[in-house]
């Protein structure tokens, strides 16, 4: 179910109706989970199922490992956990991809192993995370298990982010869990200007540039170097507004259930460098892979090789989490290896004090790879992406004239505004939900988005993964 | 976000009359801002009258702001017509829908101006009126015919056509449609139009931007999915003509092509009574582009529908026909420019933009030109 469907809509309304008539914790929880349930299952019912599987085996794992003192029984509960979960994760996302790798390999012997009919259950990568970092952070004695099987399901199914995220941790979620849904004129305002803002980008911004990228990434070699050049630009722009757009709403909605979700994104295009801009964009996941990959791999502390190696291991790790292609895993690797770069050149160094023009042409330097090695996030196979850097390099720079200009100007927003509101903090205009002023415009930021759509509303990028 | 949160008040805190106040005054300023950037650069309707025979029509003198595709400011003269720049010479009568009235572009820079001002460069001194009326099908276009005949005692007529006009000429539940007379020919029926008794509405909202860009996007999320039907602009995609399975389907072409022109002969020779003092010529510009599948291909504009009008025309007698396929194959072979979108449209889809309207009017001088100089030396020769 999408956000931006006249379906949802009738859910939340209905969500809302039945929270506000019974106030009862136990009663509320069920409804979340009852709507969670509904939410997942318009999409498609049959994969419940593993949501039901991975919850409950996971629930009782957790409290096996609190109430087990013998430290290899817990060890091996977890290492159970975590290869059930993996698995899951393999089979479902992984298996036609080492299968077609695997037919790579042996096509020269004559061989070639049939694709299997597997669909990717929506929102798999979300919450197997999820539900991985729960089981990790129980066997650590980081954080509590759940009180009931109730609240743990409520807190694997949380229809707002069940689908794309941002990834939360058991111990933010199950506090607020645990305090109860809190319905104020606060969690009212806040919440609906978050989804109006998240609407905004999706459906105004992110979707008027699909428009230029999905045709781009289609027939790339149709178009001018310069045309593909904009193309590339623009999705790097799209992919952002997409994903913090459906943050936003996730956020949005959750708030007006009384939660509060992680933020996702913090301004990434004002970065300075790259290891900042992978602190500010996808920050769940960032934070995810360094706590549960990194760290476990050694992090920084067996030297410099080290670190950046495992550095290296853990962006390929996370490009393969976005999706089963050698994509990818370039895409993870190529920012891995600009990472590694990165800090080689840095090496002592402070960060730069903000300066004009320094600043700016550091942000749009990293603008500028994050968009380029966007090109095998983006392109739906090699032969694409092949096809894409020739254009970028000129190598065959005719093909058809198209400028569409929303492209240049959401680019020029996205810098002009990352900055403006990076740099001047602005902080009195929607702060404080009390202000006359913030239900008039947040009432403005939905008929904008009606009014300025695109023509087609397409689905979430990040449903996808 | 700060402040400690009321669990009472879902609406507004009750504060007092200041708090309204500047509620108020916050909201007006948005509609404000909103009114004014879209009456100016987005959309703004002129206003539009009921005239018999003419159907709904934009007021004479009238203006109308349209920034959704391109951005044209379009002056409405007599009879719904667009104004072109000479009023003088060879009456010459363009009938259309979107694509010709073309209010994403300035008025001199349509197809009907083009080819105008490109007759002139000629010596041949033709008075094209751009009749680009939208939501016509070919039974309206009969129906037209008396008037437009009386109006402009047109030399010639050219009709801008695409399948979906002669898929409507039968639909009854519009103003104007064919019935079957018997002997394959055809019977017009004409009904007061429904949309006539909302004209008061319409023309009301045509004084805010903001309510005509309301009104747009609430008319175009309801019937997104019916292109063609009550009030909508029947450019686009090609509908297939009814009980004719359509020519991508069918396997044998010359079956399709036989029952095609069987349809719509009978529409022909309606169209052909209804301007009997006029040449008709035909246009056809093809509106589906068909995108290459691999690295070899290149686009092309060969939609089934599209083509096999056109052909189909083709082989019929008395008539003038103009399809610009090859003028806009060549358009991007040549010079790699689409005929099609605009700065703020989707790839090649839309309406015609600067390239394509000089396309279509490269096609459209050869023709005329040939027709009026051929009159011309008739007239000269006293023939």
């Amino acid at each position: 179910m999408n956000f931006v469907s006249p379906q949802f809509a009738l859910l939340l309304t209905t969500v809302l109706l039945f929270l506000a008539i019974f106030r009862a914790a136990g009663w509320r929880k069920f409804i979340l989970l009852l709507a969670s349930c509904v939410f997942y299952a318009y999409w498609d019912w049959r994969f419940l199922g593993l949501l039901v599987l991975v919850t409950v085996m996971d629930y009782y794992i957790s409290i096996w490992l609190v109430t087990s003192h013998n430290e290899r029984t817990r060890k091996a509960m977890l290492l159970a956990s975590v290869a059930v979960n993996l698995s899951i994760l393999g089979y479902f996302k992984y298996t036609n991809f080492f299968i077609d790798s695997l037919n790579l390999v042996l096509a020269r012997a004559g061989f070639n192993l049939p694709e299997l009919q597997i669909i990717l259950p929506i929102g798999i990568s979300f919450y197997i995370f999820e539900t991985l970092s729960y089981v990790i952070d129980v066997y650590r004695r980081h954080a509590e298990p759940a009180e009931s099987l109730l609240d743990y399901a409520v807190f694997v199914t949380f229809f707002p982010r069940l689908v794309a995220g941002p990834i939360m941790r058991a111990a933010h979620f199950l506090p607020q869990l645990k305090r109860g849904i809190q319905f104020s004129r606060e969690n009212f305002v806040v919440g609906a200007q978050f989804f109006a803002q998240g609407l905004l980008k999706k459906i105004v911004v992110a979707d008027t540039l699909a428009m230029l990228t999905d045709t781009v990434y289609g027939i790339p070699w149709v178009f001018s170097s310069l045309v593909v050049w904009l193309g590339v630009l623009a999705f790097a722009v799209q992919v952002y507004f997409d994903f913090s757009g459906y943050s936003d709403m996730a956020t949005g909605v959750a708030r007006l259930l009384g939660f509060e979700l992680p933020v996702n994104f913090n301004l990434p295009f004002t970065s300075q460098s790259l290891t900042e801009f992978w602190g500010r964009w996808h920050i769940s996941l960032s934070t995810w892979m360094r706590d549960y990959v990194y760290i476990p791999l050694g992090g920084n502390r067996h030297g410099a090789t080290r670190t950046n190696l495992n550095m290296f291991i853990t962006m390929l790790i996370g490009g393969l989490w976005h999706g089963a292609s050698w994509n990818f895993v370039i895409w993870g690797g190529l920012h891995g290896l600009a990472l590694w770069a990165e800090r080689i050149f840095s090496r002592g160094k402070q960060p730069q004090a903000w300066s004009w023009p320094g600043s700016l042409l550091r942000a749009l330097g990293v603008y500028l790879w994050v968009a380029i090695a966007c090109v095998f996030f983006r392109s739906p196979n090699l032969i694409i992406a092949a096809e894409v850097f020739k254009k970028l390099l000129f190598i065959h720079p005719v093909g058809a004239h198209w400028f569409f200009a929303p492209a240049a100007f959401y680019m020029l927003i996205v810098i002009i505004g990352g900055f403006y509101l990076r740099l001047r903090k602005p902080d009195g205009f929607l702060s404080d939900y009390r202000q006359p002023h913030v239900i008039p415009v947040i009432a403005a930021e939905f008929l904008f988005a009606f009014l300025f759509a695109a023509g087609g509303t397409s689905p979430f990028i990040y449903f996808q993964f | 976000m700060s402040a400690s949160p009321s669990r009472k008040s879902y609406i507004h805190p009750g504060h007092g009359a200041g708090y309204w106040l500047i509620f108020a005054r916050s909201a007006f300023l948005i509609l404000l801002s909103f009114e004014l950037v879209i009456r100016l650069f987005i959309l703004k309707h002129s206003p539009v009258e009921y005239k018999p025979g003419w159907g709904i029509i934009h007021v004479r003198d009238s203006y109308s702001v349209h920034g959704l595709e391109g951005f044209a400011v379009t002056h409405y003269l007599d009879n719904g017509e667009i104004v072109t720049p000479y009023q003088d010479g060879i009456s010459v009568v363009v009938l259309g829908d979107s694509t010709t009235k073309a209010a994403q572009i300035p008025n001199d820079s349509n197809y009907v101006s083009l080819t105008e001002i490109a007759l002139r460069t000629r010596g041949i001194h033709a008075d094209l009126h751009n009749l680009g009326l939208p939501d016509r099908s070919i039974a309206d276009y009969v129906a037209l015919g008396p008037y437009v005949q009386k109006e402009y005692a047109p030399e010639i007529v050219v009709l801008q056509v695409n399948p979906s006009q002669f898929f409507f000429a039968r639909a009854e539940n519009r103003p104007n449609h064919f019935v079957d007379a018997g002997n394959g020919v055809l019977k017009l029926v004409t009904d007061q139009p429904d949309q006539v008794h909302n004209l008061a509405f319409t023309n009301f909202i045509s004084h805010s931007g903001l309510l005509t860009l309301l009104d747009f996007r609430a008319r175009n999320l309801l019937i997104s999915h019916s292109p063609g039907q009550n009030g909508t602009d029947l450019a686009g995609e090609g509908q297939p003509i009814p009980e004719i399975e359509r020519p991508s389907k069918n396997k044998d072409p010359q079956l399709a092509l036989r029952q095609y022109g069987e349809e719509i002969l009978p529409q022909i020779k309606a169209l052909q009574a209804a301007y009997p003092n006029s040449k008709l010529v035909f246009l056809v510009i093809p509106y589906t582009p068909t995108f290459p599948s691999s690295l070899d291909d290149k686009i092309g504009w060969i939609s089934p529908d599209d083509h096999l009008l056109a052909r189909t025309l083709f082989f019929m007698d008395d008539v003038y026909m103009i399809y610009t396929l090859d003028a806009f194959q060549d358009l991007y072979v040549s010079e790699y420019n689409l005929p099609r979108g605009t700065w703020n449209s989707a790839f090649n889809f839309g309406h015609l933009n600067s390239h394509g309207h000089a396309a279509v009017a490269s096609e459209l001088v050869k023709m005329l030109g040939n027709i009026l100089s051929y009159t011309e030396e008739n007239d000269e020769t006293g023939k």
